[in-house]
This record gives C-alpha cells, structure tokens and sequence, in this order.
C-alpha cells in the first residue's frame, strides 16, 4: 500500500479535467471572505472617517507607507500587488488554525506562484521604469563579470522566497499536526500562537523582500541600503 | 515532493484575481476618499491662506488708515493749536486796545474829577476867602468900610467914556432909580455924600435909593435899570472864580 505523501496537495473535487486541490478552495475562500470584507467595508466611505473606516485608512495608508520607506517613490503603482500579497499571505498564513484547513502557504505550488508573479513583477517594473536596455544593463554592475552572479541571483532569491515561506508554514503546520497527535488537544495551542506569529512574520518579510526586489529594479539602491534580513527558521 | 502544475497555475490566476478584486473594492475607494479628504484640507488650507492673506492685506489697510487718520489728527491738531495761537493773540490785542481805552478813559476821568475837584476847591477855597474877608471887613469900623469903596467907584465913574456915562445918564433920566446896594446899611451922612457925589457924576436929579445885600460881602454895587457897576468883594470873588474857570478850561 501506498502512503500519500504529507507533502502533496489533495484534491477537493473535479471540474471536468481539471483537479482542484484543497489550497485552491482555501485560496478561493479566503478571496471570496477579502472581497467580500473590502466591499462591505468600502460602501459608505465618508471625508468624516468612522472607527471602521480609520481603520481601513490605517491598513491602506501603513502598507504604502512601508513601501514608499523602501522604494523611496510613490507607491500606488505598486500598491495592488503589493498590498495584496501581504493581505493573503497573512490571511493564507494564519488560515491554518482554522479546524481543518490547511494553509495554503503550508504547499509549495501557492509560495511557487506567488514568487513567480513577484519574479515577473520585478522585471515588469525595472523594464517599465528604467527601459529594456536599461534594466538589462543593470545586469552588468557594477561590471560585466558580475552579469552571470547576478542572473543568477535572481533565480536564486526568487527561489529562496518561495522556499522560505513554504518551509516555515510548512513546518510549523507539521509540527502542531505532530504534537496534537501524540499529545492531545491542550498541548499545541502555544505552539498555533507561535505559528499565528510565524505567520504574520513571513507575510511581512515575503512583502518586504518584494518590496525590496521591485525598489532595486525600479531604482537600483533600494535592493541595497533598504533590504532588511530575512529570517530563516 | 512534486509540484502540482494545475494547482500552481490556479493560483497564478487566482492571487491576479484578488489583485483585481481588492483594487476594485479596496485600494482604489480607499485611495480615492484619501485623496478627497488630502483635496479638501488642501481647499480649505487654500481658502485659511487667502484667508490669512486677505486679513493681512485688510490689517495693513487699516494700520494705512490709521496712520493717515494719524497724520490728519496731527494736521487738524496743528491747525486748531494756530488758530488757537491767532485767537489768544487777537483776544490778547483786543484785551490791551481795551485796557488802553479804559486807562485813556479813567486817565481822562480822572483828570476831569481833578479839574472838577480843583474848580470846586478853587471856588470853596475863594468862598473862604470870600467869608474871611467878610469876617475881616466886619471888624472894620463902619466909616471906613465903605470909604475906600466910594471913592473907587467915584474915580471908575469919572473914567467912564463920555458916551457910556451920558447912556447911563440917560437911564436914569428917563425916571428909574439907581439903586446903590452895600453889604451893610450905610450911615445918613455917607449915603448924603453918596447921593451929592452920584448926582453931581451923572448930572441929574434921578431918584437914588440905597439897599443892603449881605451877599455883596464888602463894597457896594450901582444897579441902573440896564446895567450894574459892581465894586463889591462878591464881584471881585467872582471874577476870580471867571479867571479860575477859564484857566482851567482845556487848552
């Protein structure tokens, strides 16, 4: 007989050909509960802010005042993509104390998207901001023998983001399934409030680290002098 | 472990639908009541500035109008301090004009009173005289009171010219009397002699009456009916108080 590996996605059901796996309908019910939330939350914006308003502006206001801190521009055009990769990364991330869900983060294909579009948005933006020969060019700094380091460089850090983000949530997924399997129900739940941590944390490092990837391509510096540490578990 | 190509590809699309999704109902509602409210503090931070700039252009109007007020006050205080100025000089001119007239004016009262004053002591002083020779005469005796006096009028007589003594004559002869006026009664025999020497001096038989008048004081008057020799102290008195009178008439 054979194990189905820990690892794999299970599949929730069939549309025709197509299997949609568990992390999908997560994902597709943590957009339907986003959209839902920013629509009801969005219907009556007045210039007199109510405590539920303020504390949408605050939300908004704190995110773009993150990027522009590390980008040093304006950041609405980056605010979509941004903003949105921080609100489901931690709502993905924490999804995973729910009874029964699985975070979609905890299986490599939803990190592996995310750092994709966040490897394409980077090329995206250097190639809208500083022209295709510029942002190519840029390649070649400080000198041209640094062209293939820095190709490279970019696979790398782009795989290092998907891998990063997996293994925390993965792993902190993994262990409280262990401990509340050999140890009952009590047990974990310190253990589910360091996972909450862990997540908000990666959602706000895999942001950042964005944040600073699209800066150094739209600027050149940001990679530089703004990229904090990451942490790695 | 192997990637699940459908799962990734679903959530490709899927995270670039939320992307979608929370532009729409999120960022974008957001960003717009954020920007209308940054617009609107703008506006009305405009308006505070024009605001501001219009009460500073109105604070310098006002402090421009009241340095001209300043300067008006400045000029009708100026102008009110000259017209005070020509006013107390004008009163101070019209005060020494009038104190001038007053003091002409009690200056020459005051001499009129003197001359007044000086006339009536003059006149008191000659009433005196006129009462102390009265006074003195009465201690005369009678026989020589009126002596000298007679041969005084009997010498102005004689020197009358021919042409008054015979008008005089002629008045007497008409019929009216001489009446010969003495401070005292005189005796029978002076008034004989009187009469002798008077009939003799107009050459006629006129009627000669003799009378006393105390007012004559001494001496004696000669009263024809249109004229009146007078050679008494009253008369003398009397022309001294003429002469006194005339010199103290101004000149």
């Amino acid at each position: 007989m054979t194990q189905a590996s820990p690892l794999a996605s299970v599949v929730a059901f069939h549309m025709g050909p197509i299997a949609v796996t568990r992390p999908v309908v997560t994902t597709w019910a943590i957009m339907l509960v986003l959209t839902i939330a920013a629509w009801a939350s969005t219907r009556r914006l007045g210039l007199a802010p109510t405590r539920r308003q303020a504390v949408l502006e605050m939300l908004v206001a704190g995110i773009m005042s993150q990027i522009e801190e590390v980008i040093r521009s304006d950041a609405r055009p980056l605010l979509p993509l941004l903003g949105t990769l921080f609100i489901f990364l931690l709502a993905a991330n924490v999804a995973g104390i729910l009874p029964g869900v699985q975070a979609p983060t905890a299986h490599i294909e939803t990190p592996a998207a995310l750092a994709l579009i966040v490897f394409l948005a980077v090329h995206v933006f250097g190639i809208r901001a500083r022209g295709l020969a510029g942002y190519l060019g840029s390649f070649a700094q400080p000198k041209l023998i640094m062209l293939p380091l820095n190709m490279l460089s970019e696979i790398t850090r782009t795989f290092s983001l998907m891998v990063r983000l997996f293994g925390n949530i993965m792993s902190g997924e993994f262990l409280i399934a262990l401990v509340l399997a050999l140890a009952g129900l009590i047990l974990p739940v310190p253990l589910m409030a360091l996972e909450l941590l862990i997540g908000v944390v990666q959602a706000y490092i895999f942001t950042v680290l964005a944040t600073v990837f699209i800066g150094a391509a739209v600027g050149g510096e940001a990679g530089e002098a703004g990229a904090p540490a990451a942490t790695h578990h | 472990m192997r990637l699940d190509w459908t799962t990734f590809a679903l959530q490709l699309i899927n995270f670039t639908i939320l992307v979608w999704l929370l532009q729409r109902f999120l960022y974008r509602p957001v960003l717009r009541v954020i920007d209308a409210r940054r617009q609107a503090a703008d506006t009305r931070y405009s308006e505070a500035q024009r605001t501001a700039e219009s009460a500073k252009r109105q604070l310098e109007e006002l402090q421009a109008q009241r340095a001209a007020v300043g300067a008006e006050r400045a000029a009708a205080l100026a102008e009110a301090r000259e017209q005070a100025r020509q006013l107390a000089e004008t009163r101070r001119a019209e005060a020494e004009q009038d104190a001038k007239a007053l003091l002409e004016e009690a200056r020459q009262t005051l001499a009129r009173e003197r001359e007044t004053l000086l006339a009536e002591a003059r006149s008191t002083a000659l009433d005196i005289a006129a009462g102390m020779a009265g006074r003195v005469l009465a201690e005369i005796p009678e026989s020589l009171r009126i002596a000298g006096w007679l041969e005084r009028i009997d010498e102005h007589v004689r020197s009358l010219p021919a042409a008054e003594k015979a008008e005089l004559a002629g008045e007497l002869a008409a019929g009216a009397p001489l009446r010969v006026m003495s401070a005292w009664s005189l005796p029978p025999e002076i008034e004989q002699r009187w009469r002798a020497q008077l009939r003799e001096t107009f050459g006629t038989d006129a009627a000669i009456d003799f009378e006393t008048d105390a007012a004559l004081i001494g001496g004696a008057e000669l009263r024809f009916p249109h004229a009146t020799l007078s050679f008494s102290v009253k008369s003398v008195v009397s022309a001294l108080k003429e002469e006194a009178e005339r010199h103290d008439e101004p000149h």
